[in-house]
């Protein structure tokens, strides 16, 4: 996240460059929970999915705010062959 | 974009570590929500404990701040929950103390956690771009429909910070009680929101609690969204905010890209010829006149010109590819 760039270039400690291997290790860990936990969840989100296709076509997708249009099933996308990934 | 995709976090799953690196003293404990592995930007959930007191000082890093609970003395000024701070990097913070306790969120843009003690600005500091305000008391919701194609009523927003060139913002946004939007959405910029109170539920991911985090790089799909009793967070993007719906849940960032660039070469096929036949892949992109032109004054003696917002070194002496052949 750079919002503004005002930086100001400075030498980074040997403390810091520690603490941040130590950190980029915890990250890497917090990362694969999540994916982990995400897969563990596959069944219920098809079911998310099935629940929304239905919505769209009974009670309309959200295009803009809260300009609904309907979408016929004939529209609808075909689930591809493979892993579904949410993380990535 | 060196922050990996962190959806959904809670920080209510983690414990509170001590920190370690120099200048924040005793009772200064955090979390770390993400971060980025070359730079070390990072953003935390941070527990200020009773009693806990900072000496004024600058971090090397551009910051933000915000209170989630409890409160905090800012100087003389008594900061509540819900109030904000942009701070620049060098811009040396008065002395911060919390006599009961508080939680924050901050927000490292651009190095990890530093702070120097000083009570004078860093000389390079651009002091100007300071700014602080009590979110909950001095800004009032407005509707969410900043961007179009837009979120749907219910979704609210009130803009804390704005980079007029990048179009970044950071901001917080509620979802009332009963929300939803029936949509599959994704950006063109990264996003990251922290859930400071209630819940919100979304497609992918389930539901994303009070401490909920993520940490969402541009085009990846989110969404439909929920919020059965409403929440209130805190978001950011790193540059343009545009909501590029659908309805395929299976589509790929990389599909999810190319459609970017499908709609950009439908909607602006002159720019996106000329980018596109023309070669210009200079890594920073393409000068801006507006930004090198010679100007009557604030001229340096060198010649060069002062720009704000883009005020790092670059190396125009790497070489670039203009000359590659295109075989369809």
């Amino acid at each position: 996240m750079t919002f503004r760039n005002t930086q100001i270039d400075y030498e980074r400690s040997e403390e810091a460059t520690k603490w941040l291997e130590e950190e980029i290790s915890e990250q890497i860990e917090r990362y694969k929970k999540i994916v982990a936990h995400m897969e563990e969840i596959s069944e219920e989100r098809d079911q998310w999915y099935e629940d929304f296709f239905n919505r769209i076509k009974d009670q309309g997708f959200n295009a803009d705010g809260d300009n609904r249009v309907k979408i016929p099933d004939a529209d609808l996308p075909v689930k591809p062959e493979g892993k579904h990934k949410v993380v990535f | 974009m060196a922050r990996p995709h962190i959806e959904p976090f809670c920080d209510r799953d983690v414990s509170f570590k001590n920190m370690v690196l120099p200048g924040f003293g005793t009772g200064f404990r955090y979390k770390t929500l993400s971060l980025d592995n070359e730079t070390g930007a990072c953003s935390l959930t941070v527990q200020l404990d009773s009693g806990y007191k900072q000496p004024p000082g600058f971090s090397y890093s551009e910051l933000e701040i915000i209170v989630v609970e409890g409160k905090i003395q800012v100087g003389e000024e008594i900061c509540n929950r819900g109030h904000y701070f942009f701070v620049p990097a060098g811009y040396a913070m008065p002395k911060i103390e919390s006599e009961e306790g508080a939680l924050l969120l901050m927000m490292y843009n651009t190095s990890e956690p530093n702070l120097i003690e000083s009570d004078e600005h860093h000389p390079l500091s651009r002091t100007e771009l300071y700014h602080h305000v009590d979110t909950y008391k001095d800004i009032v919701w407005a509707p969410g429909n900043v961007v179009s194609p837009s979120v749907a009523a219910g979704c609210m927003i009130k803009l804390l910070n704005y980079n007029p060139d990048s179009h970044a913002m950071s901001f917080l946004y509620c979802m009332t009680p009963q929300f939803h939007q029936d949509n599959i959405s994704y950006h063109d910029c990264a996003e990251e929101g922290y859930h400071l109170w209630g819940t919100s539920w979304m497609m992918q991911f389930g539901d994303l609690p009070t401490g909920g985090y993520f940490w969402r790089p541009p085009y990846i799909n989110h969404g439909a969204f929920a919020s059965e009793y409403g929440c209130i967070a805190f978001g950011r993007t790193d540059s343009k905010l545009y909501n590029h719906f659908h309805y395929n849940p299976w589509s790929t960032p990389e599909e999810n890209q190319l459609r970017s660039a499908a709609r950009l070469a439908k909607r602006d096929p002159f720019l996106y010829k000329w980018c596109v036949n023309m070669s210009h892949n200079h890594p920073h992109g393409p000068e801006d006149f507006e930004d090198t032109m010679k100007r009557k004054g604030h001229t340096h003696e060198d010649g060069t010109h002062h720009h704000h917002d883009h005020d790092h070194d670059h190396d125009h002496d790497h070489d670039h590819d203009h000359d590659h052949d295109h075989e369809h």
